[in-house]
């Protein structure tokens, strides 16, 4: 549903996207996942016709968003990180405006603007003035605002930024029942928990570039070097320095029962590991691979970059 | 063709019905309209109070003179108070962040910025059709025809169209509202007050080299001075003069330009003939000899707002046509490798 190859940006002196490549399949949730600065505004904006790239190509619904942009934006839906309302409008004359500008008129706008606010959950708030909302709502209009025009694809950046964990949750339910309408969502955050229980597929951008990209699960079994827990019956301190004598086993901690550590050459260093410390006569309960979280994930990518 | 009449259309409808309604809400509009409806009050109220000090006789031209001074008022009014209508039209939707979600729509940049420019010229007409009152008090005292009132309106319109466009488009090109509004002030005053004063000093300098009053030169037509100068009852200038130099540039632009000067066909063939001669040494164009002021504005007027709302679009469009196009040119020149 969306492609990009190549994708170039520089602004300035800073390279803001480096040969981006992405790919989206319909249907699914797709997390950009970035430190600031990392592209995934910039790439948002480019596919949103907002921008064009210095060099590349990329593609929404099969349509080529530098040749045909008016048509890429009948299909595409944005909300942007930043967004502004126009405060001297009330919730319903927001939305109606935006029909119009989108050529839906007359009843079936105002058929429209209902189900909408309905979806959102605004529909108490048809009277109100924008200026009056919280942001949660401000966010969740915007949001139906982005739905105006029944796109198939959706651009979200930062949608839950500033939001409070009941409106975050709120948010969230409403990207779910998007899904289960057939759109195709492309959502930045910050928030990686929340994104690894929302989204189908992760892309990681660091540098202008996507360094890792598939299921969440994919992404998580990519991850080089897992860390490894074992569990002792007695003398964790003990078997850590077992541990430490091995050249090949790093990153160690102590639990209260516990040694955690790392290991050069994976299961089979961890396998070498578990022979040292049984071999010293410790006792030794339970080895088993720690399962990272997608944030950690990154901070690892991220700190990796920064080494790099 | 269908696709930029769609744009066109759906950005016209859209932002004119939201222009109205926003306008139509606050104290902004409320207290501009009350201001210059003010100043125009005042104005006439201070006019008719220095005549009154004079002495008790109303002089056969007051009405005359109460026209021409409504009118140059007038026109001035507007052309200072539309910028400031359309100088944070798109300043404003970027500082908001809401520029990006209209060009996101199916209107085009092009119907967004006719649609802000029409909804500020409708304000514009309500803000003449309130000054109308104005003008009435001038057939109290009679001598002044109704097409001259239609003329000065006409000038006034034109004026507006022109300053608003104007506004707009420095709206687009700059980021900050404030800056805009000042540089559109720069350029209003300039516009307005600058060149007329430019030429003044050139016809001075003509008249001292010659001998005989010269010619406005044709680019300070560009000011709406000279043009409502043009289409008000003249003849009057015998009862100007004096110190105010307002009164003075009136008289001098009443004097020398207008078509409609009392002169005998005579008198006039000879002042073109001079006029000719002073072109001819001073190598200046003959073409506005023939071309009252009001018209030579008119279309300097037309061409500045087209110019001005085309480019206004070109700016706040998104995808610009030539940077396209370059960007197709490197994609295509790229190895075949780095595409696939």
């Amino acid at each position: 549903m969306i492609h990009t190859r190549g994708l170039k940006k520089r602004y300035g002196k800073t390279q803001a996207l480096a040969g981006l490549n992405l790919n989206v399949e319909k249907g699914a949730i797709f997390g950009f996942i970035g430190q600031n600065g990392a592209g995934k505004s910039t790439t948002m904006r480019i596919l949103a016709t907002l921008m064009l790239p210095d060099e590349g190509e990329a593609e929404v619904a099969g349509i080529d968003v530098i040749k045909h942009p008016e048509a890429v934006r009948r299909v595409v839906g944005y909300m942007p990180d930043f967004f502004g309302v126009y405060d001297d409008l009330t919730v319903g004359e927001y939305l109606q405006f935006y029909a119009t500008l989108s050529g839906i008129k007359g009843d079936k706008a105002t058929r429209l603007c209902d189900d909408l606010l309905e979806l959102v959950d605004l529909s108490r708030k048809r009277e109100d003035f924008v200026e009056g909302l919280s942001r949660g709502m401000q966010q969740r209009l915007c949001l139906a605002r982005t739905l105006i025009h029944d796109p198939q694809v959706l651009l979200l950046d930062e949608p839950a930024s500033g939001l409070d964990p009941v409106a975050r949750s709120e948010m969230r339910d409403l990207l779910k029942e998007l899904t289960r309408m057939g759109k195709t969502i492309l959502i930045s955050s910050h928030i990686l928990t929340e994104m690894a229980e929302l989204c189908t597929h992760v892309g990681m951008i660091t540098g202008g570039q996507i360094v890792r990209e598939g299921t969440v699960a994919e992404v998580l079994w990519a991850s080089e070097n897992p860390a490894w827990r074992m569990r002792l019956l007695t003398d964790p301190e003990g078997a850590a320095s077992v541990l430490a004598a091995l050249g090949s086993v790093g990153d160690i901690s102590v639990g209260e029962n516990y040694v955690q550590f790392r290991c050069d050459s994976g299961a089979e260093g961890a396998a070498d590991a578990l022979a040292a410390v049984v071999g010293a006569g410790y006792k030794v309960s339970r080895l088993a691979e720690v399962e990272s979280s997608l944030e950690e994930t990154f901070v690892k990518l991220a700190r990796e970059e920064v080494k790099a | 063709m269908k696709r930029f009449y769609t744009g066109l259309k759906l950005g016209l409808q859209g932002i004119i019905g939201k222009e109205m309604r926003s306008r139509s809400r606050g104290w902004r509009s409320v207290a501009m309209l009350t201001g210059y409806l003010l100043a125009l009050a005042l104005g006439v109220a201070g006019f008719l109070n220095m005549r009154s000090n004079l002495g008790d006789a109303i002089p056969p031209m007051l009405g005359v003179q109460l026209f021409t001074i409504l009118a140059v008022g007038f026109v001035t009014l507007l052309a200072l108070v539309t910028p400031a209508l359309t100088s944070g039209s798109i300043s404003g939707e970027r500082e908001r962040k809401t520029l990006d979600l209209l060009m996101l729509t199916q209107a085009s940049p092009l119907g967004v910025i006719l649609g802000k420019w029409v909804g500020s010229v409708f304000y514009i007409l309500y803000l003449l059709a309130a000054s109308l009152p104005a003008f009435a008090v001038v057939y109290l005292f009679g001598g002044v025809s109704p097409k001259y009132v239609g003329m000065v309106m006409l000038v006034a319109a034109v004026t507006a169209l022109t300053y608003s466009a104007l506004g707009l488009l420095l709206s687009a090109l700059f980021k900050r509202t404030g800056v805009s509004s000042l540089i559109t002030y720069l350029v209003v005053f300039v516009l307005v007050f600058g060149l007329p004063f430019v030429g003044m000093m050139r016809m001075s300098s003509e008249q001292y080299n010659y001998g005989v009053p010269g010619r406005l030169p044709a680019f300070a037509n560009a000011s709406p001075l000279p043009a409502v100068a043009s289409v008000v009852p003249t003849g009057t200038n015998q009862y100007y003069g004096g110190g105010n130099f307002l009164m003075e540039m009136i008289n001098r632009v009443l004097g020398s330009m207008s078509p409609a000067t009392p002169m005998s066909v005579t008198s006039s063939m000879m002042r073109v003939q001079v006029i000719r001669q002073i072109n001819q040494q001073t190598g200046q164009p003959e073409f506005d000899q023939v071309l009252a002021p009001w018209v030579v504005y008119f279309v300097i007027s037309g061409v500045a707002t087209l110019v001005s709302i085309l480019w206004a679009a070109l700016a706040v469009s998104p995808v610009k046509p030539l940077q396209a196009w370059r960007v197709r040119r490197r994609n295509r020149r790229r190895p075949a490798a780095a595409t696939t």
